[in-house]
C-alpha cells in the first residue's frame, strides 16, 4: 500500500560515485535532498578495480574537486599508493592514478554524506518515477510503497537496473558484491517512454593474498613523492601513503589456448546473449580473440584494502565459466597456485539512449528528471561521479531558477563527456579517453583549479578558504610570468655561464631574459633554480610556471584551434526548424537533425551520420534564413 | 528553405569549337520546355522516355527548322543537377545555338548564369562543397572553355592525393592517441627516425601539389606570357602582331600594372596575358638598373619568356647576357627581324643553346603562326609547370596545403628538437584539418560564405 512519506527538493536514486557526488551537490547548494540506496553499508563502492585516476579520468577527478565535488578528497584520503602516469610524454597527458583501500573509501564517504546538512541517506529500493497525467514529474516511489515527492529526480541506478550476471553457461539475475538487481524502475521509465537497452560490463577474479608467488612478478610501487588529486591539502590527506604495491605479470600461449579452447563455454561467443561490452575495457576472453597475434598480455595485480587480504586481478576480466578461469588464471607466473575468492564475471544492465538528455543531462521530455552514470551508458567511477555533480549542480540551479551550467569541450573533460553523449550518442559502454578531447593541451591535470574553481565558487559548491587559496596560487603565478620575462640575466653571470653548460645549453651573447632561458627544451624550471635571480614559489606555482612558458607555443596553437572551433559552436540552429525540406541534406541527416534538434552548427557536426557537407548546407541555409530576417525588418 | 524552381538552359560545350553543340536545360519544366522544340524522327515523346534514354530528332522554333539533334534525357534526381535534365546535342554553330537557347526563353527557359548548374548541383546534394567551390573558382574565370577542361582533371584526383595523405596523418595520431591512452600498452607509438623519414616524404608530396598551383593559376587567370630583351629588337611589334593575329581575341583593357602593360588574348582556346615590359622599353636604358631589375622579375614570374632578339644584329654580348639566368624550359627565343637577313639562322639556334629558337618577322607577319604553335605545344606538353601531373590547385587550396606544410613542419621540427609525442599531434592534427578544408571534411565558414556570395543565393 503506497503512503506519502515527504517532499524533498531533490531525491537521488542509487548511491554509487554518481550518486553521492549528486547528492553531495544538491544538498551543499542548499536543497533538501534523500538519497535512496539499496544499501548503505555498500555507498559508494568500487565493485571493479579499486583505483580511481589514469589518463584522462585522472583529469575528470581533478575537474571534479577544482568544481568543490568529493571524489578527489575522498581518495587522497583513502589512498594506498599513487602514480603519475606518462612522465615520459608532454604535460597534457600526465595522469595520475591512485589505488584506493575501498573500504575505507566507502566508509569515509557514508560518513561525509551522513554529516552533510539538507542530505539524508535512506536504505530503500526505489521501484517508480510519480508522474502526473500530464506527465509532469511527482517524484518517486520505492518497493516499500513510499512516496516521495520532489521538484527533482536524479537517476544514477549503475549497473543494478534488471542485471544479471554471467558466467560461461549461467545467467542468472544478480547485482555487484553478491546484492539484488533493482526491479520496477526499468519497467517505469519505459512506461514514461524512455528507451532501455541492455549494456554490459565484466570484473576479474578475486585472490587470497596467500596464494599468490609475487617474487614471480615484476614489483609496481608508488610515486615515492605523495601525489594528490585535491588541489586542497588536508590533515586527512597530508600523511605519507602505506605505499602498498601493485604488481605486474603476463599472459602466455598457454593461458591463451585454454581461453580459445573454452570459448564455446561463453554465452557471448555462442551467440545467446549479444553483449554490448566496453570496447577499451575488454575481458581477457575478447583480447585473446582480437589481439591474436599477440603472444601476452599485460596483467596488474592490485590490492583492495590495508585490511583485505583480496588482490584484484585488473587485465583478467572474465565471463568464462568459473572451472574455466581457475584453470587458465594458473597458467600466469606467480598464480600457480592462486586462491580464487570472488571470481570473474559479466554483468548486464538497463540503460538509456543518453541522446534523450540536454547538456544538463536533465531528460528533454520530462522536467526534473536528471540521469547521471551508468545508466547513461558510461563505464568508469569517474565519469559516473562527473555527471553527478553536474546533474546535481543543474538539479539545484533549476530549483532555484539559475542559469544552468553547462561545461563545453574547451572547457573540461567533462564538458567533452557530456556533450559526446548527450550530441554523439554512444552505442556501447563509454570510457573517457584523452583522444576524445580536441583540446587536450588546455585541459590538462595540473590546471584543472585554473580552468573551473571560479565556476565552483560562483555556483557555491567550492568553500570560500578553497576559492581564496586559489585566487592567491594564480596571483603568484601571474606574478611569476611578469618576473620570469623581466628578469635580464647578463651573459656574464657566473652562475649562468655554469649551469647552462652543464646543461648543453648554447650560451647567449646578450643579456638573456629567463623566460627565454625557459623556453629553451634542454633547461627546466628545476634547472634554473640554480640562478639565485629564478623566482622561488610553491612547487605547483613553479610547475605551472614550467609549463606555461615552456609550451606556450603550443597553447597558443590550441588556442588558436578552440577559437576556430567556437565559430560553429556559436552559430545557433533555429530550435522550431523543420529540417525535411531543406535539400541538399542528406536523407539520414535531414531525419536526425529533427530527432535530435542540435542547438548550434557545432552540436550538428558531431552528430553521427552528419557529414561536413550537410553542415556547408545548414550554413547556407542559416545565411538564407538571415537575409530573408534581416529583408522583413527593412 | 533552399528554392531551385526555375528552369535554366546554358551551351555547355566550349564556344566555337568543332562542330558539335550541346545545350543543356535544367528544372522542374526541363521536359515540357525541350518537348516544345524537339520532335523526334520516331515520334516519341520525352515524358515516355526512360532515365538515360536518347532520342534522335529536329529542333523546330514555330515552323522554322533550326537544328537536327539527339536528345538525353534524365529525370531528376539522377542527372548532374539533381533536377529533371534534357540535353540537346544539335550540330549548328554558335549562332543556331544561340537560337536554340533563344527559343526555349520562350518557353519560360532564362539562361543559366556561369556556374549555376554546379550551384544547384551541390544544393541538392549531388556534389561537396569542395567540388563545388573548384567548380566555381574555374567557371568565374575569365574563360569558360578552360574552366570547364580543368574541372574534368580536377574530379578526384586532387581529392585522392589529399586523402591519401590525410590517411597517413590520421595514422599517427591514432597511435598517439593509442599510446597516451593505454601507456601500459603502447609503449611508444612513433619511432623517430621512420617517423622524420615519413614526415619529410609527405613534405615532397605537398610541394609537388603546391607546384601545380601555377598551372591552376594559369586556368583561371591566364598564360604570362612575358616579352623580354634589348631595347628596338621589335617586342612592341611582336606583341602586336600576335594581338592583329585572326584567331587571337583581344578580350581586355590597357595597362594594369605602372610598369608592366598587360594584354589579355586567347589564342586557341588558351588564356593568355601578354606583359610587355614597358619601363625598358620606354627609357630605353638597360644600363638603368631598376629598369633591369623590374624586367628581370616579370621574366622570373612569367609562365613564359619570349625572349626576342634582333637576327639581323645576331646574337650580341647584351643579348647573352640577359638571357643568362633564364629557364630554358620557361623560355623562346625569338630572332625577329628575319625580313632583314638572308642567312644566320643556323648560328643563331647553334648560340642559342638549350633555348629553343623561333625565327620570324614581326613587321611581316611571317612565322607568327608558328610562334602561336610553339606556345601552344609547350602549354600541353606541361613543360611551362613543375609536373604533368593530373591536379591543379586553386589559390584558396594553395593556402590550405601551405598551412598543411607550416604545420608538418613544425611537428617535423619539435621531433628533432625532443618534443613528446602529445604535443606533436597538436601539429598533426592542424594539418590535418587543413587538408580537410580541401576536401571540404573540415568545415569553414568563410568558405562556405564565399561560395554563398558567388551563388547569389536569396536573391
Amino acid at each position: 500500500m503506497a503512503f506519502f512519506a515527504g517532499t524533498f527538493d531533490c531525491v537521488v536514486v542509487g548511491g554509487g560515485h554518481a550518486g553521492c557526488e549528486a547528492a553531495l551537490a544538491a544538498s551543499r547548494l542548499g536543497c533538501q535532498t534523500l538519497l535512496l540506496t539499496i544499501s548503505r553499508d555498500l555507498i559508494a563502492l568500487m565493485p571493479c578495480n579499486p583505483s580511481i585516476g589514469g589518463p584522462a579520468k585522472g583529469n575528470i577527478v581533478r575537474e571534479i574537486d577544482a568544481l568543490g565535488g568529493e571524489m578527489g578528497i575522498n581518495t587522497d584520503a583513502t589512498a594506498l599508493q599513487a602514480k603519475l602516469l606518462n612522465t615520459g610524454k608532454g604535460p597534457a597527458v600526465h595522469a595520475l592514478r591512485v589505488q584506493s583501500d575501498r573500504y575505507q573509501y566507502q566508509r569515509r564517504m557514508i560518513r561525509i554524506m551522513d554529516q552533510q546538512e539538507n542530505l539524508l541517506v535512506r536504505q530503500n529500493v526505489a521501484v517508480a518515477i510519480l508522474t502526473d497525467d500530464a506527465g509532469n514529474l511527482l517524484g518517486v516511489e520505492t518497493e516499500t510503497g513510499a512516496q516521495y515527492l520532489s521538484k527533482t529526480v536524479i537517476l544514477c541506478t549503475g549497473t543494478y537496473l534488471d542485471s544479471r550476471i554471467i558466467r560461461g553457461e549461467s545467467n542468472v539475475p544478480g547485482a555487484p558484491v553478491g546484492q539484488m538487481p533493482a526491479y520496477g524502475l526499468s519497467d517505469s521509465l519505459r512506461s514514461i517512454g524512455f528507451n532501455v537497452r541492455r549494456f554490459k560490463t565484466g570484473t576479474p577474479p578475486r585472490l587470497h593474498q596467500r596464494s599468490i608467488d609475487f617474487s614471480k612478478m615484476t614489483l609496481q610501487p608508488g610515486d615515492p613523492r605523495r601525489r594528490h588529486f585535491s588541489f586542497a591539502i588536508t590533515e586527512e590527506t597530508r600523511q605519507d601513503l602505506p605505499d602498498l604495491p601493485c604488481y605486474l605479470t603476463y599472459t602466455n600461449e598457454t593461458t591463451h589456448r585454454i581461453i580459445r579452447e573454452n570459448l564455446g563455454r561463453s554465452l557471448f561467443y555462442t551467440g545467446e546473449l549479444p553483449g554490448i561490452g566496453p570496447r577499451y575495457c575488454p575481458s581477457i576472453e575478447n583480447k585473446v580473440i582480437r589481439f591474436h597475434d599477440k603472444e601476452r598480455h599485460q596483467l596488474f595485480v592490485e590490492p583492495e584494502g590495508l585490511d583485505s587480504q583480496e588482490y584484484y586481478f585488473q587485465g583478467f576480466s572474465s565471463a568464462l565459466p568459473e572451472d574455466v578461469q581457475e584453470k587458465f588464471l594458473h597458467t600466469v607466473p606467480g598464480m600457480e597456485k592462486a586462491e580464487v575468492v570472488r571470481s570473474g564475471y559479466a554483468i548486464e544492465y538497463d540503460a538509456i539512449d543518453s541522446l534523450v538528455l540536454r547538456h544538463t543531462l536533465e531528460s528533454k521530455s520530462i522536467r526534473g528528471l536528471y540521469f547521471a552514470g551508468q545508466i547513461n551508458g558510461t563505464s568508469g567511477y569517474e565519469e559516473a561521479a562527473a555527471q553527478g555533480l553536474m546533474a546535481g549542480i543543474n538539479a539545484a540551479l533549476a530549483i532555484q531558477g539559475k542559469e544552468p551550467f553547462v561545461l563545453s569541450r574547451s572547457q573540461a573533460y567533462i564538458g567533452v563527456l557530456i556533450d559526446d553523449l548527450v550530441v554523439k550518442g554512444i552505442s556501447e559502454p563509454y570510457r573517457m579517453l584523452t583522444s576524445a578531447a580536441e583540446y587536450r593541451l588546455l585541459l590538462r591535470q595540473d590546471n584543472a583549479d585554473l580552468r573551473l574553481s571560479e565556476a565552483g565558487y560562483r555556483i557555491g559548491l567550492l568553500p570560500e578558504a578553497r576559492y581564496r587559496a586559489f585566487l592567491e596560487k594564480k596571483a603568484m603565478i601571474e606574478e611569476g610570468i611578469k618576473a620570469l620575462r623581466d628578469t635580464v640575466i647578463s651573459p656574464k653571470d657566473e652562475t649562468m655561464l655554469k649551469t647552462l653548460t652543464k646543461a648543453g645549453s648554447v650560451l647567449p651573447k646578450h643579456g638573456i631574459t629567463l623566460m627565454e632561458l625557459l623556453r629553451r627544451p634542454e633547461l627546466s624550471y628545476q634547472t634554473l633554480k640554480a640562478l639565485p635571480q629564478m623566482p622561488s614559489y610553491p612547487e605547483e606555482v613553479e610547475e605551472q610556471l614550467d609549463i606555461q612558458v615552456r609550451y606556450e607555443g603550443y597553447i597558443e596553437k590550441q588556442e588558436a584551434q578552440v577559437r576556430q572551433f567556437n565559430k560553429l559552436e556559436q552559430k545557433a540552429l533555429p530550435q522550431d526548424a523543420d529540417y525535411l525540406p531543406i535539400q541538399g541534406l542528406s536523407l539520414e541527416a535531414r531525419e536526425k537533425l529533427n530527432l535530435h534538434r542540435p542547438e548550434t552548427l557545432g552540436q550538428a557536426s558531431r552528430i553521427t551520420g552528419i557529414t561536413p557537407a550537410d553542415i556547408s548546407v545548414l550554413l547556407i541555409y542559416l545565411e538564407q534564413q538571415n537575409q530573408r530576417n534581416t529583408k522583413e525588418t527593412c | 528553405m533552399i528554392e531551385t524552381q526555375d528552369t535554366i538552359a546554358a551551351i555547355i560545350t566550349a564556344q566555337g569549337m568543332g562542330a558539335m553543340g550541346a545545350i543543356r536545360i535544367s528544372g522542374p519544366k526541363a521536359f515540357p520546355a525541350a518537348q516544345a522544340l524537339f520532335r523526334s524522327k520516331k515520334g516519341t515523346l520525352i515524358k515516355d522516355m526512360p532515365c538515360y534514354a536518347l532520342a534522335y530528332g529536329l529542333i523546330y522554333e514555330g515552323d522554322v527548322l533550326l537544328d537536327q539533334a539527339l536528345l538525353l534525357k534524365m529525370q531528376g534526381p539522377s542527372s548532374f543537377t539533381g533536377e529533371d535534365v534534357a540535353e540537346l546535342q544539335c550540330h549548328g554553330g554558335p549562332l543556331v545555338l544561340a537560337r536554340v537557347i533563344q527559343a526555349l526563353a520562350g518557353q519560360g527557359v532564362r539562361p543559366a548564369k556561369p556556374g549555376e548548374f554546379t550551384q544547384r548541383a551541390f544544393l541538392n546534394g549531388k556534389m561537396d562543397l569542395s567540388q563545388a567551390e573548384s567548380v566555381m573558382d574555374l567557371v568565374s574565370s575569365s574563360n569558360q572553355v578552360m574552366a570547364e577542361v580543368a574541372i574534368q582533371q580536377m574530379q578526384g584526383s586532387l581529392s585522392d592525393h589529399i586523402k591519401m595523405i590525410k590517411n597517413k596523418i590520421i595514422g599517427w595520431i591514432a597511435s598517439i592517441e593509442a599510446e597516451i591512452d593505454f601507456p601500459d600498452e603502447f609503449p611508444q607509438a612513433l619511432e623517430p627516425v621512420t617517423f622524420k623519414t615519413e614526415i619529410l616524404s609527405m613534405l615532397r608530396q605537398i610541394d609537388r601539389l603546391l607546384e601545380t598551383a601555377a598551372y591552376g593559376r594559369i586556368y583561371r587567370e591566364g598564360l604570362r606570357i612575358v616579352f623580354y630583351g634589348r631595347p628596338n629588337v621589335g617586342k612592341s611589334s611582336l606583341l602586336n602582331g600576335l594581338l592583329q593575329q585572326k584567331r587571337a581575341i583581344v578580350t581586355a583593357e590597357p595597362g594594369t600594372t605602372r610598369d608592366v602593360i598587360e594584354e589579355r588574348m586567347m589564342i586557341q582556346g588558351i588564356p593568355i596575358i601578354l606583359m610587355d615590359t614597358a619601363g625598358v622599353r620606354e627609357t630605353g636604358s638597360l644600363a638603368e638598373k631598376e629598369g633591369v631589375e623590374r624586367a628581370k622579375r616579370a621574366a622570373a614570374e612569367a609562365d613564359l619568356v619570349l625572349f626576342v632578339l634582333d637576327l639581323s644584329q645576331g646574337f650580341t654580348q647584351e643579348d647573352q647576357q640577359l638571357l643568362h639566368g633564364l629557364d630554358p624550359q620557361k623560355t623562346l627565343l625569338i630572332a625577329n627581324k628575319a625580313d632583314l637577313v638572308t642567312e644566320g639562322e643556323g648560328s643563331i639556334r647553334e648560340e642559342a643553346g638549350p633555348f629553343e629558337v623561333c625565327i620570324l618577322s614581326a613587321l611581316e607577319q611571317e612565322g607568327i603562326d608558328a610562334l602561336i604553335r610553339k606556345i601552344r605545344e609547350r602549354f600541353e606538353a606541361g613543360t611551362l609547370t613543375a609536373g604533368n601531373t593530373a591536379v591543379l590547385i586553386n589559390r584558396r587550396q594553395e593556402e590550405a596545403l601551405a598551412q598543411t606544410k607550416k604545420a608538418l613542419k613544425s611537428a617535423c621540427e619539435g621531433l628533432l628538437s625532443g618534443v613528446s609525442t602529445d604535443l606533436l599531434s597538436i601539429d598533426l592534427q592542424d594539418a590535418w584539418s587543413y587538408l580537410g578544408e580541401i576536401t571540404g571534411e573540415t568545415v569553414k565558414e568563410a568558405v562556405v560564405s564565399e561560395i554563398f556570395a558567388r551563388f547569389c543565393l536569396g536573391k
